[in-house]
């Protein structure tokens, strides 16, 4: 297949002095897979699925990356591609999860992968105790409100890359936060 | 106003970092294409296996076409195995035909002898015939004169035979002053008499002779039937236990030998301009044309055997108009619809539909089971492997035993039995067969 060329306005490297260069995937993926990795991870709540996941963020960036033109916003879309796949494996765990046997069962708080340093022990519990509310909230607001709250995207950022409109994203961040509230209950 | 949930967040949320160092990134970014080029070759791979199966499939439809052009090739029609048969009894005096699978039985050559007595009638006892003529002529200049490839006959008196087929074979059997005898053993060719009541003129044409008192007329000798057009003058054709006149205005007189060797279809003179639309079709009373909106050909005669086929007519066309005729009570029309049907269209797809009803028109309605037992075999012949084989076979079983030759009933029964063990009319074919 033919390889398009484009103006890799968001990847310097490589960078012929006319603007113009073939895609290069390697420096696509040194660039934004930090990104897909930091986003993969703060909607998982955990680190073991995020190699698999930037993975497979990147597996199908090759698949369109014949598509990219010059004003394609490479960032946004791999935000998208990641958020598609995280909720899709959300939603693969919760299901596996109905098929098991202890699936009444509350979320185990150890399955969250919570970052150690610079947190009180308190912080550390509240914050577990989030991701278990997160845990038990459909997808649709979990992502929408860890890319708001967590991620700390606009709102608009936000309905872009869940794919839905402001005013939507808009209800479902205010309805998974009043829920977090609820679940947290620290106020 | 943030409230103090937010600002918590808002605390919390910049240390939820995961652990992605540059190492870590060329990590994945290796297993990354690996899993590309795993992707690419199980893409190839699927590609390769779907070139196959398309190559299997192509390999098999070939196979297939093949196989049955091979069959349609090797299937063959009864007139072509009795005129197979007609040439090996000619130069061997015995029925030998290696491309068919069934031979023809004993009967069914007697019976080809008994039907074309000038061409098979006098074999000698080696088994060879003599096809040049018998007598011993008066006018030595015309003796054993065969008339081959278009060239005419002509006679001192000035009466002339014309051929009006490349393949038209006419053979002066004999010469005198009271007769001339002519035969005509293939084709059609055109007789123009000068009128002499002293001389008889007389065309030999398989069973049937025309014996001509001063006319014109024209012959057409086909292997199954013969036609008689009066142009001028008289005839009068002759067969065994039987004579009719002809005159002009009675059109093209047909002898079929389905018929016994009765002159069976008379077809009606239709003037010239009507030649075209000499199919007409079915009244409001015709059941067919009640039931559906359809155009049932019949002839334009009041004759229900005058039938033909006309070019414009196909195969279905055929079929319907023998189902018509049929349902009318006209056996022997739909017979000949049938026949004429299959000689036009022999290598339709319906040919084989149209062969088994020819059987079973001539074996349950006409009552002529020898002439059944052929066209049910043409029928599997020609769909050795169609649906019609199986029933075709036992009716065919059936028709040769109510011919009288039960010997080949018998074999046809053993054969059925073979090849369809647990065929649906397995208990008729033992019957017919005489296998208990």
């Amino acid at each position: 297949m033919k390889r398009p060329t484009v103006q890799l306005c968001l990847v310097e490297t490589d960078l012929p002095p006319d603007g113009e260069a073939s895609v290069d995937f390697d420096a696509l993926f040194m660039r934004y897979s930090p990104y897909a990795a930091a986003v993969a991870f703060r909607i998982m709540g955990s680190s073991d699925d995020v190699d698999d996941i930037v993975q497979d963020v990147f597996i199908e960036v090759h698949k369109g990356i014949h598509l990219l033109s010059s004003t394609h916003r490479i960032k946004g879309w791999v935000a998208t591609i990641t958020v598609r796949i995280c909720a899709k494996r959300l939603r693969s765990r919760k299901f596996q999860r109905l098929l098991s046997p202890g699936w009444l069962s509350l979320t185990d708080m150890d399955e969250f992968d919570i970052p150690q340093d610079g947190l009180s022990p308190e912080e550390q519990v509240w914050l577990k105790n989030v991701y278990c509310v997160l845990d038990a909230m459909s997808v649709p607001l979990r992502v929408a409100w860890t890319l708001r709250y967590l991620q700390g995207e606009r709102l608009a950022t936000v309905a872009k890359i869940c794919g839905c409109s402001l005013a939507t994203a808009k209800r479902r961040v205010a309805k998974a936060h009043a829920l977090i509230r609820r679940g947290v209950d620290d106020e | 106003m943030m409230s103090r949930f937010a600002k918590k967040i808002e605390r919390i949320a910049p240390f939820t970092q995961v652990e992605w160092s540059s190492a870590k990134a060329k990590q994945n970014l290796g297993a990354v294409h690996t899993r590309l080029r795993l992707l690419q070759q199980s893409k190839r791979r699927r590609q390769r296996r779907l070139l196959v199966a398309a190559a299997a499939v192509i390999g098999v439809v070939a196979l297939c076409w093949g196989a049955n052009a091979f069959l349609q090739r090797k299937s063959i029609l009864p007139n072509q195995v009795k005129a197979q048969v007609v040439e090996s009894v000619r130069q061997h005096g015995v029925a030998h035909s290696p491309q068919i699978s069934t031979p023809v039985s004993d009967t069914a050559q007697s019976s080809l002898r008994n039907d074309t007595p000038s061409l098979i009638g006098h074999a000698r006892g080696n088994g060879s015939v003599r096809v040049a003529p018998e007598t011993a002529l008066s006018s030595p200049e015309i003796a054993d004169t065969v008339s081959e490839n278009g060239a005419p006959l002509r006679f001192e008196d000035g009466s002339s035979a014309t051929p009006l087929q490349s393949a038209t074979r006419m053979v002066v059997k004999s010469v005198s002053d009271a007769q001339v005898v002519l035969a005509l053993q293939h084709g059609r060719a055109r007789f123009d008499v000068t009128p002499n009541a002293k001389r008889r003129f007389q065309v030999d044409v398989g069973f049937v002779d025309v014996v001509v008192l001063g006319t014109s007329f024209t012959v057409n000798r086909s292997l199954e039937d013969v036609s008689v057009t009066v142009h001028r003058g008289v005839v009068r054709a002759q067969w065994t236990g039987g004579s009719r006149e002809i005159r002009p205005g009675q059109g093209q007189v047909l002898f079929s030998r389905a018929s016994g060797h009765s002159p069976v279809v008379v077809l009606p003179q239709v003037p010239q301009k009507l030649q075209t639309p000499m199919i007409s079709y079915d009244g409001e009373d015709s059941p067919l044309r009640k039931g559906r909106d359809e155009r049932i050909p019949r002839t334009s005669g009041n004759r229900s055997d005058a039938v033909t086929v006309p070019g414009t007519m196909t195969m279905a066309d055929v079929l319907r108009a023998a189902d018509a005729q049929r349902l009318k009570g006209h056996s022997i029309a739909a017979a000949k619809l049938l026949q004429d049907g299959l000689l036009r269209f022999p290598n339709s797809p319906q040919a084989a539909t149209a062969s088994f009803t020819l059987g079973r028109v001539l074996l349950e309605e006409c009552q002529l089971p020898k002439e059944a037992a052929l066209a049910f075999f043409n029928a599997r012949s020609k769909r050795p492997f169609g649906a019609l084989a199986e029933d075709a076979l036992a009716r065919e079983v059936e028709a040769w035993q109510k011919a009288g030759d039960k010997q080949q009933a018998k074999r046809l029964a053993i054969k059925y039995l073979e090849l369809y063990p647990k065929g649906a009319r397995i208990k008729s074919v033992r019957r017919f067969g005489s296998i208990e």
